[in-house]
């Protein structure tokens, strides 16, 4: 249990990208989904007083441990060791699109993996991309939306990205234990510490990217009441995208074409 | 059973490509945006002030831009609870707030080599969505970016933009209806916010 809730601990702490963080799906089109926030945001009492606690911790303990890392981390390694992370991410990405039957997303994503772990040095180069073989990031909560599971209630987390109930039990208890094989790796090897840390190491690295992004971001909402809501849009809209893979724009232009015309009858 | 549903299937891809190649020419839309696209790159290009640069993005930026139509998408069902002061200076604020967080982040975006690869109309026929790709020179990754238009008089105007799906409109739309709400309904709230906002030394064209 122990280790279950350190595993959860650093988990939440990996995959939270506050700036454009993700979140909900549905199969009928994204314009429902993200327009009627009553009906996506529940909870939206407890979920407000997480995110101002997240905020809290950001303000005072992440934000300037990202910046003290920033100072310190040599401008050339920033573009190798995000695709060191990425690769990390690469045997995930092939297994959920396989589930998902996306197998041209998967052969890219498997040949990723081989080809950046090996000519790219251990994932520090992104040989593969430069021979035009894109990234194609899925995790389960996506395979769970393909498979047609509802997103569930809106669900912020402490030290977590916006999520929902159906993508965080997907990316943290199944990408997180049963399919990363990375877990396996290092619990066989008596090496948990650096499955942790790596999964720091990825947060800070994250975090540290998106110093500017996230204080802009911040600065355009009057205050963080209406941030909340900002962060809740861009994190709906953002996970349409990824669960559509970018294909769904035809769908979602019916809601969006019938609001923008709504006083002409 | 397989023969009927090909006879079914290519029926409907006839019918449907038809019927598209009929009502719509992807190319004007497309042209559109590519023309501005190389706009912004010669304004960006020239070396000169950056009063008049901005200037010249406003500039741009009022011509192509249906800012009446926007404003009233992002204010939503409390459009229509305003009076006819607070609409006009919504729209002013609002139109004032784009260019001013906009004019920069344009010139920023390297749109030499923006690709323009495809267009569709939208299901009651009153809007086109333009897609374009950018590519980000921090990560070299492509960037995708949509452009939704619509047709008025003088011509396309933009009413939206995605970039990597999400939409800014819609984004804004969210925003401003929970600070309303929390201002207890009523618009003045969003307008002290933009007044606010608009308050820095812009340049107006």
């Amino acid at each position: 249990m122990k280790r279950f809730s350190l595993i959860f601990f650093f988990f939440v702490f990996w995959a939270w990208n506050p700036a454009y963080a993700q979140t909900a799906s549905d199969q009928t089109g994204p314009s429902d989904v993200c327009q009627d926030m009553n009906a996506y945001d529940p909870w939206e009492g407890w979920n407000r007083q997480v995110f101002a606690f997240n905020l809290f911790m950001d303000d005072y303990l992440i934000k300037p441990l990202a910046q003290g890392y920033d100072f310190i981390r040599p401008d050339f390694m920033k573009k190798p060791l995000n695709n060191f992370y990425d690769n990390l991410h690469e045997p995930l990405n092939t297994v959920n699109n396989l589930l998902q039957g996306e197998w041209k997303r998967a052969g890219d994503s498997w040949t990723r993996f081989f080809v950046n772990s090996t000519f790219g040095v251990l994932g520090l180069f992104d040989v593969a991309g430069d021979e035009n073989v894109q990234v194609a990031r899925e995790d389960f909560g996506q395979t769970l939306a393909v498979w047609g599971v509802d997103h569930g209630a809106y669900f912020v987390i402490p030290f977590y990205k916006p999520s929902t109930v159906r993508d965080a039990f997907g990316e943290i208890a199944v990408d997180g234990f049963l399919l990363t094989p990375w877990y396996y790796v290092a619990d066989n090897n008596d090496a948990m510490g650096w499955y942790y840390g790596r999964l720091a190491g990825e947060f800070l690295e994250v975090r540290a990217d998106n110093l500017e992004t996230f204080d802009n971001l911040r600065k355009t909402a009057a205050d963080d009441e209406s941030f909340y809501a900002l962060i809740r849009s861009l994190s709906c809209q953002k996970r349409q995208a990824e669960i559509h893979n970018g294909r769904f724009e035809e769908n979602q232009s019916a809601g969006f074409e019938q609001e923008l015309f709504a006083d002409q009858p | 059973m397989m023969r009927s549903f090909l006879t079914v299937l290519a029926f409907f891809v006839c019918f449907s490509s038809g019927a598209w190649a009929q009502s719509f020419d992807k190319q004007p839309s497309m042209a559109y945006i590519k023309g501005l696209s190389e706009k912004v790159v010669v304004i960006a290009k020239k070396e000169q002030d950056k009063k008049i640069q901005d200037d010249q993005v406003a500039t741009l930026l009022n011509e192509n831009l249906a800012y009446e139509r926007i404003a009233r998408f992002v204010l939503g069902k409390h459009w229509a609870n305003a009076t006819e002061a607070e609409k006009k200076e919504f729209v002013d604020l609002y139109a004032k707030s784009l260019r001013l967080a906009y004019s920069r982040q344009i010139l920023s975006v390297d749109l030499k080599d923006v690709q323009v690869y495809d267009a569709f109309v939208s299901p009651q026929g009153q809007m086109v969505t333009v897609k374009t790709k950018v590519i980000n020179p921090d990560s070299g990754q492509p960037v995708a970016i949509d452009w939704r238009l619509i047709s008025s008089p003088e011509g396309y105007k933009i009413v939206d933009v995605l970039v990597e799906g999400i939409s800014v409109a819609s984004s804004q739309r969210s925003e401003y209806a929970s600070i309303i709400q929390r201002g207890g309904g009523k618009v003045e709230a969003v307008l002290i916010k933009l007044r606010q906002d608009t308050q820095a030394p812009v340049q107006n064209p």
